[in-house]
């Protein structure tokens, strides 16, 4: 049972310890969760929002409109993901053949680094299908442009 | 040919546009770049750097290819692994002993064992990456269709657009010259109903 005295304490301790303060904290903190980074949305990543933009604008004409530059920010976004996702995949691919087999120990992180690689496979697999679906859909844009202008 | 001449063949190499498009190779550990490129450039050496969706299928394909060769060459080396495993901190003639057991039917199953988790875990991965290599041309072929559906399309629009266009300047009964500047939008091959093809999506793809 708590005495009052403890749960005074505990109460001030709580005070005392709410979490980081700082900006660069908080943003460390932020990222505590964090494994891979595969799941986020590539708006959330600058560096490849703005690679996913730069793809987009060259798949889509330069004086494309709103619609034309969608479906090609759609196959961008799709790309860029795949890419994130296999430069994981390579690393983690990398760590299971480089390590020495010789060792109790080095078996576990061995089947843990395979296990990885499964999971990275669904990712993989949803990058590309998405890839495929947007590569459909500028197709099927195309189509609709003409029969429209006919 | 002298006897010191060597016979050189021409290598073929990947348009400098393209390897700009692509980037840095996906190459890691002891893998060399120009590699990588030569194994590119044997594959797609031939590659419209015009269109960017081909190119990134055309990679993928490049891609899945090198992981597939690489994948084949771990397997191989597995047992070469699991041997000098084996063979670790033996003494010479234990070492020659261990060989020769190594070359019956029992030590070669032995060391198949030995690296089978591994062996599932690669051949997984190889299974997969020949799947998505297939996938990557199927959907090549599919994007060339489709490429070529729209060329169709807009070629039969360009010509039916030159009848008329023709028809509009034929000469007059009469022998009167056409009046040719309301034409001047059909000679230039804008011809969908006068809205340029450059409107389209994709336009830029073909």
């Amino acid at each position: 049972m708590t005495t009052p005295r403890q749960f005074e304490a505990n109460r001030s301790n709580a005070r005392a310890s709410t979490g980081p303060r700082s900006k660069a904290g908080k943003a460390r903190a932020g990222r505590n969760a964090r494994r891979h980074g595969l799941s986020s949305a590539i708006a959330s990543d600058p560096a490849a929002a703005g690679a996913a933009e730069a793809l987009a604008r060259r798949i889509a004409d330069d004086g494309a409109g709103p619609a034309a530059m969608a479906l090609a920010r759609a196959f961008a976004e799709a790309q860029i993901d795949l890419d994130r996702v296999r430069k994981v995949r390579r690393h983690v691919l990398g760590r299971l053949v480089a390590d020495p087999d010789d060792g109790a120990e080095d078996k576990v992180d061995r089947s843990k680094l395979v296990r990885q690689l499964r999971r990275l496979e669904r990712y993989e697999h949803r990058a590309l299908a998405r890839r495929r679906r947007a590569i459909r859909a500028f197709d099927q844009s195309f189509v609709e442009a003409v029969r429209q202008r006919a | 040919m002298s006897k010191n001449s060597v016979a050189v063949r021409a290598h073929p190499r990947l348009p400098s546009a393209v390897k700009k498009f692509w980037g840095p190779p996906p190459i890691g550990g002891t893998e060399k770049e120009e590699e990588y490129w030569s194994f590119a450039a044997a594959i797609a050496h031939d590659l419209d750097p015009a269109d960017s969706i081909m190119m990134l299928l055309v990679r993928d394909v490049v891609d899945y290819s090198l992981e597939i060769r690489k994948l084949r060459r771990y397997q191989t080396q597995l047992s070469v692994l699991a041997k000098s495993k084996m063979n670790g901190g033996l003494s010479p003639q234990d070492i020659k002993q261990n060989e020769r057991y190594f070359a019956t039917a029992h030590g070669e199953a032995d060391l198949f064992v030995d690296g089978l988790v591994t062996f599932e875990a690669i051949d997984r991965l190889l299974g997969l990456a020949e799947a998505r290599r297939m996938a990557a041309l199927k959907e090549i072929e599919r994007y060339r269709k489709a490429l070529a559906e729209r060329l169709r399309e807009r070629s039969d629009n360009a010509i039916l657009a030159g009848e008329f266009s023709a028809a509009a300047l034929g000469p007059d009964i009469d022998g009167a010259e056409p009046d040719r500047t309301d034409n001047i939008d059909a000679g230039r091959g804008e011809t969908d109903g006068g809205k340029p093809l450059s409107d389209s999506p994709n336009s830029k793809r073909s």
